[in-house]
């Protein structure tokens, strides 16, 4: 491969793997929460039905991407993509400011617990399809989002497949982990993660959206790296200006 | 019904957080089609498009903190 190729194929299967990374541990923490309180039976047919929802949705999803003429496609993921990571970005951001609260895996797995009990505690009759569904749509919305990042990364280059393995092996490092701990994966540094992710959709998606256009973004595809690090010094930037401006407000 | 209207909400939240973000960005990327198509150098777009993006979330980032 050409350092250009490597300068798409490496962020796209990195954020594909990251993204999915914090994805699949909020997702696993609310399937551990199901099976904590139901046991392991509802909470993973649950989790294998939203699993086979997923693949009927990029089976019938699949091919219309193909039937798109490449630009509109490029423009349409660039916009997405563009969305997505911003908004990404911005919470990233917000959080680290401590604008926003972080968010925590254990408190996501008390609150998923405590509904479930008081299901419990109402001795409601559906409780099995309750759990079932609880995991099922922890899985589908999650998973809606892993499929959008594997698409939108690695659709334009040719890059679906490494980017699907990307995100293959973030679910397979995820279960693995979160079955040998039994507990919830507080300790994933899920915000830096997210701003990291963020940078690099954001990046891309800035990328799709002049290719969509018929742009010539100079340098092509290294225009990505660039266009990476000047997300990543902005939300730095913003990072330390609304700590700093946050500070001033407290006085 | 309610998984699907829980999808639909998700897919909507997957892209929109706050919507003058989206909005904006939305806004700029209308703003650089219609300059490619006048037929406005390639460069002077493709930087409006970045430096648009760039400020849309500086100012959504600070109107976050200012309401917090």
């Amino acid at each position: 491969m050409t350092i250009e190729s490597w300068a798409v194929a490496a962020p796209a299967i990195t954020a594909a793997f990251l993204a999915s990374l914090v994805e699949v541990v909020e997702a696993f923490t609310i399937v551990l929460a199901v099976a904590t309180v139901r046991g392991w039976r509802p909470s993973l047919l649950g989790a294998a039905a939203g699993l086979v929802l997923l693949m009927l949705l990029v089976v019938a999803l699949g091919p219309f991407l193909h039937m798109l003429p490449l630009h509109l496609l490029q423009l349409m993921i660039g916009v997405l993509l563009l969305l997505f990571g911003l908004r990404w970005l911005r919470k990233s951001i917000l959080r680290a400011a401590g604008v926003l609260a972080l968010h925590d895996e254990n408190v996501a797995f008390a609150a998923e617990s405590a509904s479930l009990l008081e299901a419990q505690r109402r001795s409601d009759r559906h409780l099995d399809w309750i759990a079932g569904m609880t995991a099922l749509k922890a899985v589908v919305l999650e998973g809606i989002e892993v499929v959008f990042i594997v698409i939108a990364v690695g659709v334009g280059r040719g890059l679906l497949v490494p980017a699907a393995i990307g995100a293959a092996a973030a679910c397979l490092i995820v279960c693995l982990v979160g079955l040998a701990v039994h507990k919830p994966l507080a300790r994933v540094p899920e915000n830096m993660l997210k701003f990291a992710v963020g940078v690099v959709l954001s990046a891309f998606g800035m990328f799709w959206v002049g290719e969509g256009l018929g742009l010539d973004w100079p340098g092509q595809d290294l225009a990505i790296l660039v266009f990476a690090l000047i997300f990543f010094a902005l939300g730095i930037g913003l990072v330390r200006l609304t700590k700093v401006s946050g500070r001033v407000a407290a006085r | 019904m309610n998984v699907v209207s829980l999808i639909v909400r998700d897919l909507w939240k997957m892209f929109v957080d706050d919507e003058f973000l989206a909005a904006a960005v939305l806004a700029i990327i209308g703003a650089a089609a219609l300059l490619t198509e006048i037929g406005l150098p390639h460069l002077f777009v493709g930087g409006l498009l970045l430096v648009g993006c760039l400020s849309a979330l500086t100012v959504s980032v600070l109107r976050a903190s200012a309401v917090d």
